[in-house]
């Protein structure tokens, strides 16, 4: 059953941490391009984030419940995410001026590198914003990675995201999903975060499910384990995602 | 000085703020708080006799100025939270309110006597108006709040409040049959039965379709039940729930009736945030000089004179 004791692989909060204090975050930097936003946040302390893990964020105006946002990188006291330009957060991120104050908790979930066997090399698969905990993963982490399929839907800036291979859906390339299975062989992991759309094909596609990881994006509510909004049903009962994911094994997850 | 000190349920509470259950879990991945500051009280995660994993995702979705939660009562159910979760909350100094429910008299029988006897059991309270799980909330009627809180009773002596919810016409009739039955308080309110809709496919947002509706969105409705109850019963402790986000809404709150006053949401957004009510609180109090903050309960029965003649 899914409670906290024993369970957690994240840190131990500790009272007056980053963990479960809010923090001032500044917007600092922006570059938007093709219907997403990366933003650079001033933060009052350091995050210490590690791919795959993801901040709560809010502003004091809302909305009521946060929301989880993965790191792009995280570099001392400066945190980037790479978001969608639409929703109420998001847009406001993509939007305000440089200077807005947001509010972030964290960093929150299971880093990648510790929810996946070290004893395999990796595809990762990442569509839309679902790139960014990827490219973190590639960048910091490369001897996991055997390569990469990254995809947006529409082109971006050439510098949107630097020295990051791109397939771009409306120039006809092929899909992040497709590309994935074009290059995937026994033997390789697969990592993946994107749409549930993706999610699915690479689901279907894939002759072996060992070695596969999806990270899931529900609606999350607390963050930090507490209040059970964010669960997905797993071979082996409910799993929280704030903090025994984000990333999940294809073979518990039974699709 | 100021005293924010609630002796009410045969308890000394610190402060008058609390946990209401459900969105802090079993309140352990707030322990370092608590280890840190006083805190009035933790109610739990509503305990069900048998292990329930919930409804099926998405349980959530925001609202404007709150949300729709549909989380079914997950839980590990009765023996392991005897085993695993209580011996945990003993550690935490603050007062245990354990919630819980059973979906017959049988069950809550069975579980309050459990309950009632455990080591480290405060105060319990029995949920009576879940909208997130099968059939109706039994405090939607006299009847079964009646038959549930006396089978409650039977079986134990430790205080019981009666949670319910704020989904009927009139509130008074559902709390006297549940004070009748000797349930020594009242927990108002539950959340409000709610929907959402996805535009993009014109489906319900949530699996399960109804929600509760949470957070400051409700703040008045719960007023209103907190208010309409402590007009109808001066003495009874009333654990005023519903939309407090803030010291104005918690002021609010206590102003209407509520002898201590639960937060629910706004703990899911910030953890942190019931203990700065306290200081908050305490501030708010010293400022106008009033010197214990059960002068500030049900002043709005009383032409608001409490306030007003110290300020
Ligand atoms: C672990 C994790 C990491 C994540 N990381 C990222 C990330 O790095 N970048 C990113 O962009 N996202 C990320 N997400 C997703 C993001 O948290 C959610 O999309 C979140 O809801 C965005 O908040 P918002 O306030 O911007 O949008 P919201 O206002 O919540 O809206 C979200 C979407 O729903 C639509 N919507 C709202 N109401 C309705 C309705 N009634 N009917 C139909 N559609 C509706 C909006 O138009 C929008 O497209 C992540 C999620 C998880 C779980
Ligand atoms: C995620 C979530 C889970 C909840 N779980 C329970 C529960 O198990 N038992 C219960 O009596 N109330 C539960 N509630 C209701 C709250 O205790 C509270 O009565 C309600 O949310 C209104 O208060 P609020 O506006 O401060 O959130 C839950 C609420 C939320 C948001």
């Amino acid at each position: 059953m899914s409670i906290s004791k024993g369970r957690r692989r994240t840190a131990t909060p500790v009272a007056g941490s980053f963990f479960l204090c809010w923090q001032a975050a500044y917007l600092d930097r922006r570059r938007q391009s093709g219907g997403y936003a990366v933003v650079e946040l001033i933060v009052e302390r350091e995050a210490r984030g590690q791919p795959g893990q993801f901040l709560m964020a809010r502003t004091e105006c809302g909305p009521a419940l946060p929301r989880p946002l993965s790191l792009l990188w995280a570099e001392g006291k400066r945190v980037a995410l790479l978001v969608k330009d639409e929703g109420q957060l998001r847009a406001r991120m993509a939007e305000a001026p440089l200077g807005t104050r947001f509010d972030v908790r964290g960093p929150y979930g299971v880093p990648y590198r510790d929810a996946v066997e070290h004893s395999r090399r990796y595809v990762l698969v990442g569509g839309g914003s679902g790139i960014a905990p990827l490219r973190f993963l590639w960048q910091r982490h490369p001897e996991l990675v055997e390569s990469v399929a990254f995809g947006l839907r529409h082109t971006v800036d050439e510098n949107f995201l630097p020295d990051t291979p791109l397939l771009i859906e409306e120039l006809g390339q092929p899909t992040a999903g497709d590309q994935a299975l074009h290059v995937w062989r026994p033997g390789l992991g697969l990592i993946a975060c994107g749409p549930r759309e993706m999610l699915r094909q690479l689901a279907a596609g894939l002759p072996e499910r060992k070695g596969v990881y999806f990270a899931l994006e529900e609606r999350m509510g607390c963050g930090y384990g507490a209040c059970q909004g964010c669960v997905v049903m797993t071979r082996d009962g409910p799993l929280r995602l704030c903090t025994d994911g984000p990333l999940v094994a294809l073979d518990r997850l039974g699709w | 000085m100021v005293d924010l000190a609630v002796s009410r349920l045969g308890q000394s509470f610190a402060n008058p703020v609390l946990l209401s259950s459900g969105p802090a879990g079993f309140g352990l991945e707030l322990a370092p708080l608590f280890r840190s500051k006083p805190l009035g009280g933790l109610t739990t995660k509503t305990v069900t006799p048998s292990p329930r994993q919930g409804n099926p995702p998405p349980r959530l979705v925001d609202a404007p100025a709150g949300a729709l939660n549909s989380i079914g009562l997950a839980n590990p159910g009765l023996d392991e939270f005897l085993a695993q979760v209580l011996p945990e909350l003993r550690e935490l100094p603050t007062v245990r309110l354990i919630s819980f429910a059973a979906s017959d008299v049988q069950g809550v029988e069975a579980m309050a006597g459990v309950l009632g006897e455990a080591a480290g059991v405060d105060v319990l309270e029995l949920n009576l108006s879940c909208p997130n799980v099968e059939g109706r909330p039994p405090s939607w009627d006299s009847a079964s709040t009646r038959e549930l809180v006396r089978a409650a009773t039977r079986a134990t002596c430790t205080p019981l409040l009666a949670k319910l919810s704020p989904d009927v016409t009139d509130v008074v009739p559902v709390a006297a049959a549940a004070l009748e039955e000797g349930a020594a308080g009242l927990t108002l309110v539950n959340t409000v039965r709610g929907l959402r809709i996805q535009r993009d496919t014109g489906r319900p947002t949530l699996a399960r379709m109804w929600g509760g509706l949470s957070g400051a969105a409700i703040l008045p409705i719960a007023l209103a039940r907190v208010f309409e109850a402590r007009r109808a019963f001066p003495e009874v402790p009333i654990v005023g729930v519903g939309g407090v986000t803030d010291l104005g809404s918690l002021l609010e709150m206590a102003m209407a009736g509520a002898d201590l006053v639960g937060i629910g949401l706004a703990v899911m957004c910030d953890p942190e945030l019931p203990w700065r009510l306290c200081v908050e609180l305490k501030q708010w109090l010293c400022r106008r000089r009033i010197s214990r903050y059960s002068q500030l309960v049900g002043c709005a029965h009383r032409g608001g004179v409490d306030v007003c003649r110290t300020c």
